[in-house]
């Protein structure tokens, strides 16, 4: 560069400071009383998006809450890995917030996150995610500002689908099992042989559903099990998210049977599940996990205001609920997971933040969890 | 007196602090042609661009068929009927040959915005045999033909407009003998027309041949207009450059003068398809020139010498490498060998446009500079301006881009980054193409320095007087193979070489 | 003095001061806007933490924008290094950050070999690594929990302010003094000239992509050292943000002479400056990522050489 174009350069930043420093000036004088808005709590929400079903229903009902109780949302939209969060989460510290609430991405993040919050003093809690790690459990116990974790109970949901197929009158079902390295599909699979074990079910084939996603395999699969078994007489599936229950389906509809004469029980819901029970295939599923939010969210609210539950950590399960027949599966699509619908009253909202709510206060909400709850909140009882 | 076509009066234009052209007026008239002569930067392409639409006028009047004129663009002078013919590529790459012809002008083809290929490709065949283009496929791309024939395409392309006014701006400096004839032939139609046309040239044959008037200017300032026997290169090459030119403009001597030693040998070159069999040795403080037609394989011939091609078969042998005799086997051994290649086409194969004149010479020559790793810019600059200073580069400074240079002006960068490598070998193709003659005296005597020195160098040029006026031996190509060697003397005329090569 | 001021105002000098310019505003804005927020120590510290990741990928790829090239790999090539590492070395730490960088270089060197060898545009061979290593990331972390709880010791700003200065100070010292920078700038403005200069473009141009992927390498380990596992998504979206981070940094898009290294510095730190003092204003979740958007499309449009855009008439 030459000399010249230099020297213009620098008389152009110099006036361009100029310019903004009498703007700062001026900016300052104006805007210097903003946080002397009384002592409104601020939470900081580390959040996947606000445009899926889960997303969008959890981001209504915090916003809703937050009125309710009074206490100030700063949320931070999109992570998807813990570098990520980790960069919210002390962005979010810094901006003075007074507790945190996550998903942790993966097991690490609770650590990485649990420690800026122990640095700078500030209260967090998770929900949505089991510790799989001893050692970072157990230095997430130790952290005195961690509040609490509200994870699936996927194994007694498992057991409950496997009864729900015994009252049915099935004894002989094949199984689509999930990654044995996984803990939450481990619980699951345990859920479902426990059951059958109980209700006397002879599982005849197992077959592990591909991490991948990859719908003709699953398609393979099924058909498998129905030349290789001709006895079976329902299936067993870990998951119907990621394409498998439309596979399923597929394979069950090309099959030339019968409607309804092979039954399924799936665990989470899929795109069109509810054709599904309408024509007698799927005869049980489960679903929504927007409530272990909302639960962990308000004991996150209740520390920050003061309250102290218990000396020790505590964590809470939730079990989704039990979908059983095309009715249900209407309901569930209808209300559960509509960012429309506030299934939990104001006056539930606060009786959950205060000096005398209890654990098991907590716990009762969220094994309240069930269809017929669901019907109760918007009014259909 | 023929019709006066287009007056541009008190013509004046600046680039920010340069003042390009500085009240010039010329007057064109109906079937005469105008030759506009001066030295690199002396504002003639500059004033041929305003009127062509290029840029506006900073300041002057234009009277164009005896109304103002105020081209917006150069589509917009096209449409009034000036037609501007430039040395650079003017043809799109990626684009058929159809579609070239009719750049801008779609329209005529398309109905509802959907263009018709068929009647394009009809109207185009059209057009190319009306000028003797016949072999030339307009479906094709573009890119399958050779720089002359695209310039012959796009000059198709401007005569098919029926011009008033064409401008010819360096354009035979780019083309072989024959595609010079054929543009020789469109002024000779075009005049009978009654169309107006505007030359640009460094020609000076060239514009003697072919102009009714030429307009002399010399740094943006109108200096005389000539006609008639006041046309002849020693009149113009006087009135360009301000004063008398010495007789040694080329070489003084005319006696074959080279040291026994062998420093570059070529033993069977070959690239199948271009060239074949190549045999000779270039020695110390040899001029051995090469000359033949454009396609002649001449060009790729100094490419492969270079090492920028792998021949089919031979080599290309350097008796006095850094490790005693060396293979030429890329262009990196070759440059760290100090050999030099000074390519055809600056603008594409030597420079570094929008970077500065110090890169430039610097390229070449940074294992020399750097110590450890590490070059420092000190060294850099000192070097380059050392380069700069010796071959005289116009400049600001040396931190100039180089975009902004004049075409002499570049080339001495070219050569100043070959100095600044001690290089001991110069491969040069073309080394004074459209450049000025004041310029092309410089490296003419840069040229015999290097000689003195014990330096070879190794020249191909389309200009036979160049190669008679340099050279001490002369290899003559013909259909890419070697055909006659002729040695420097007095009586060596044009005549023979052409007849060796054709 | 006419003719002067009309040049300071051109769109060449404001084209070339607005990436630096706009870095500044954004400071001076959210420093005097958060009431104090913005300047705390705390926030430096995470800043720089923050962007470091960004940083150190950034200024290697600068290398390779500079002879005309894109990288799309990084951010899976960042997994496929971190993931790779760990399952050769188990995540025992010190042989893991190595690792991390010998399959960073591996990850450069199939982008250049595919790209000389094949002749293929770099950012093709960019794209088939970015999903090839997320791919596989996902594949392996899907069956195996590899946490690497040690990693996190590292979190601590001295190690990354250590990284940076080492990171940053050798690129610039490569980009400005010595001949692999020097040519990468020249092979971006002319190729050809280059080659014809007696410089081995293929050799030059494969030594910018291996420092690139050290730099990725070095990346991939700040990545683990900020989020203590190695998993499928480790790295997620990290070419996009340094990508972005360049352009708002005012690089050349068509690489040469124009290309500075100081263009990742400024590139990332306003990236992450903007994403930080948004936060700070408490600006609504759903208005950050449009207000972020006119912001780089501003500077991005003001900044950039249209020199190369322009169309033949």
């Amino acid at each position: 560069m030459s000399r010249k174009a230099k020297s213009a350069l620098k008389k152009v930043m110099a006036v361009l400071l100029a310019a903004m420093m009498l703007f700062m000036v001026t900016a300052c004088s104006g805007g210097g009383d903003t946080q002397t808005t009384g002592e409104k709590k601020k939470i900081g929400m580390i959040w996947y998006g606000n445009t899926d079903a889960m997303g969008g229903t959890f981001y209504a009902w915090a916003n809703h809450a937050a009125e309710v109780l009074n206490v100030e949302l700063v949320w931070s939209l999109g992570a998807l890995d813990t570098a990520t969060e980790l960069t919210d989460c002390e962005n979010l510290i810094n901006a003075g917030c007074d507790g945190i609430y996550f998903i942790p991405m993966d097991t690490a993040a609770n650590l990485q996150l649990g420690n800026a919050c122990q640095q700078a003093g500030v209260y967090w809690a998770t929900s949505n995610r089991d510790i799989i790690d001893d050692e970072v459990l157990a230095a997430v116990e130790a952290n005195p500002y961690f509040v609490t974790r509200v994870y699936d109970n996927s194994y007694d949901v498992c057991k409950n689908m496997v009864a729900e197929l015994a009252e049915q009158g099935i004894t002989k079902v094949c199984m689509i099992s999930g990654d044995p390295t996984d803990a939450m599909m481990v619980d699951r699979n345990n859920g479902f042989i426990d059951g059958c074990a109980e209700n006397n079910i002879e599982i005849l084939g197992t077959f592990q559903n591909p991490s991948s996603g990859d719908a003709t395999t699953v398609v393979d699969g099924v058909n498998n099990f129905m030349t290789l078994y001709p006895e079976m007489e329902a299936i067993l599936a870990v998951s119907g998210t990621n394409g498998v229950g439309e596979a399923i389906m597929s394979a069950l509809n090309g099959s030339g049977k019968e409607p309804g004469s092979i039954k399924v029980a799936a665990f989470d819901t899929f795109d069109g599940n509810q054709e599904a029970f309408d024509q007698g295939w799927l005869s049980v599923s489960c679903g929504g996990y927007t409530t272990e939010c909302l639960i962990s969210f308000l004991a996150l609210v209740n520390r920050v205001q003061g309250n102290v539950i218990q000396d020790g950590v505590f964590e809470m399960t939730l079990s989704p609920l039990l979908i059983t027949s095309s009715e249900e599966m209407q309901i569930f699509s209808q209300y559960v997971d509509n960012p429309d619908v506030q299934l939990y009253s104001d006056e539930l909202i606060q009786s959950l933040v205060g000096p005398d709510v209890t654990v098991e206060d907590y716990q009762a909400v969220l094994d309240d969890w069930s269809i017929d709850f669901v019907k109760e909140a918007v009014g259909l009882t | 007196m023929e019709e006066i076509v287009l007056k541009a009066e008190h013509m004046f234009k600046e680039f920010g602090a340069t003042k390009a052209v500085t009240d010039v007026t010329l007057q064109v008239r109906a079937g005469t042609v105008l030759g506009l002569v001066g030295e690199n930067g002396s504002g003639k392409s500059t004033i041929s661009s305003m009127i062509a639409g290029v840029y506006p006028p900073t300041k002057g009047t234009m009277t164009y068929l005896g109304k103002e004129y105020h081209p917006k663009s150069v589509l917009d002078a096209r449409k009034a009927g000036i037609q501007y013919l430039t040395q650079e590529q003017g043809t799109i790459d990626g684009m058929t040959v159809a579609e070239n012809v009719f750049l801008g002008e779609e329209d005529q083809f398309s109905k509802v915005g959907n263009v018709s290929m068929r009647k394009l490709n009809q109207v185009a065949r059209k057009i190319l045999d009306e000028n003797g283009l016949s072999y030339v496929d307009p479906k094709k791309p573009i890119e399958t033909y050779s720089f002359e024939d695209r310039k012959m395409i796009e000059t198709a392309r401007s005569l098919s407009q029926q011009p008033r006014i064409l401008i010819i701006d360096e354009t035979t400096t780019a083309l072989s003998q024959k595609g010079r004839d054929r543009i020789y032939e469109i002024i000779d139609e075009q005049k009978a027309k009654g169309t107006a046309i505007i030359i640009i040239s460094h020609d000076l044959d060239e514009v003697q041949r072919l102009c009714d008037q030429v307009l002399i200017m010399r740094g943006g300032v109108y200096i005389d207009t000539l006609s008639g026997e006041d046309i002849n290169p020693n009149t113009m090459r006087q009135k360009m450059i301000g004063r008398e030119l010495g007789g040694t403009y080329y070489r003084a001597d005319t006696t074959c003068s080279y040291q026994d030693e062998v420093v570059l040998s070529v033993q069977d070159l070959t690239v199948d398809g271009i060239f074949y069999q190549m045999n000779f040795d270039l020695h110390k403080g040899e001029i051995l020139g090469i000359g033949g037609l454009s396609e002649c394989g001449m060009h790729e011939l100094l490419k492969t010498v270079f090492g920028a091609i792998k021949p089919t078969s031979g080599s290309v042998t350097l008796t006095e490498g850094l490790k005693g005799e060396t293979q030429l086997k890329n262009t990196a051994v070759s440059v760290r060998n100090k050999v030099a290649y000074i390519p055809k086409d600056r603008d594409k194969e030597s420079l570094f446009q929008a970077t500065s004149i110090k890169e430039n010479i610097v390229a070449s020559c940074l294992d020399k500079l750097k110590k450890g790793i590490f070059i420092s810019p000190r060294s850099e600059k000192k070097t380059a301006q050392k380069e700069a200073d010796r071959m005289e580069v116009k400049m600001q400074n040396v931190e100039q881009m180089v975009r902004d240079l004049s075409g002499g002006n570049k080339q001495k960068v070219v050569i100043a980054k070959w100095l600044a490598n001690d290089s001991r070998v110069f491969i040069m193709d073309c080394p004074t193409r459209g450049i000025d003659v004041g310029v092309k005296a410089k490296i003419y005597k840069l040229m015999n320095d290097l000689k003195q020195q014990g330096i070879g160098i190794l020249m191909v040029s389309e200009e036979m007087m160049e190669l008679i006026g340099m050279a001490d031996r002369i290899i003559t190509m013909k259909d890419g193979r070697q055909n006659q060697v002729f040695t420097r003397s007095a009586q060596l005329s044009e005549a023979d070489i052409i007849a060796a090569i054709i | 003095m006419n003719q002067r001021v009309r040049k300071l105002l051109s769109m060449d000098t404001l084209r070339k001061i607005i990436p630096l310019a706009g870095l500044i505003i954004v400071i001076l804005v959210f420093s005097f806007t958060t009431n104090g927020l913005f300047l705390r120590w705390n926030n430096i510290q995470s800043l720089i933490m923050q962007a470091a990741i960004t940083l150190v990928a950034a200024t290697g790829t600068v290398f390779v924008m500079a002879h005309n090239n894109l990288d799309f790999s990084l951010g899976g090539a960042c997994a496929l290094s971190a993931v790779l590492s760990y399952l050769v070395t188990g995540g025992e730490l010190i042989p893991f950050f190595i690792m991390c960088i010998v399959f960073g270089v591996m990850c450069g060197l199939i982008s250049a070999f595919i790209h000389i060898g094949g002749r293929v545009p770099a950012f093709m061979a960019g794209l088939c690594i970015m999903f090839a290593g997320r791919g596989l990331a996902q594949t392996v972390s899907a069956s195996k929990t590899m946490l690497m709880v040690g990693a996190a010791q590292f979190n601590q700003l001295w190690f990354f302010l250590v990284v940076l200065i080492v990171v940053f100070g050798a690129c610039y010292f490569l980009f400005n003094y010595t001949k692999v920078g020097k040519y990468q700038k020249l092979i971006g403005t002319n190729p050809m000239a280059t080659q014809l200069s007696g410089i081995n473009v293929n050799k030059y141009k494969t030594l910018a992509f291996v420092i690139c992927g050290v730099t990725l390498g070095i990346a991939a380990c700040l990545t683990i050292v900020r989020s203590a596992a190695v998993n499928g998504n480790t790295g997620l979206n990290l070419e996009t943000d340094v990508l972005l981070a360049l352009s708002l940094g005012g690089i050349s898009m068509q690489g040469g002479s124009a290309t500075r290294i100081r263009s990742a510095i400024i590139g990332v730190m306003f990236y992450f400056i903007l994403d930080n003092g948004l936060l700070l204003w408490g600006l609504d979740a759903d208005y950050v990522d449009i207000v972020k958007a006119i912001f780089f499309l501003l500077t991005v449009t003001i900044s950039i050489d249209r020199s190369q855009y322009s169309v033949i008439a």
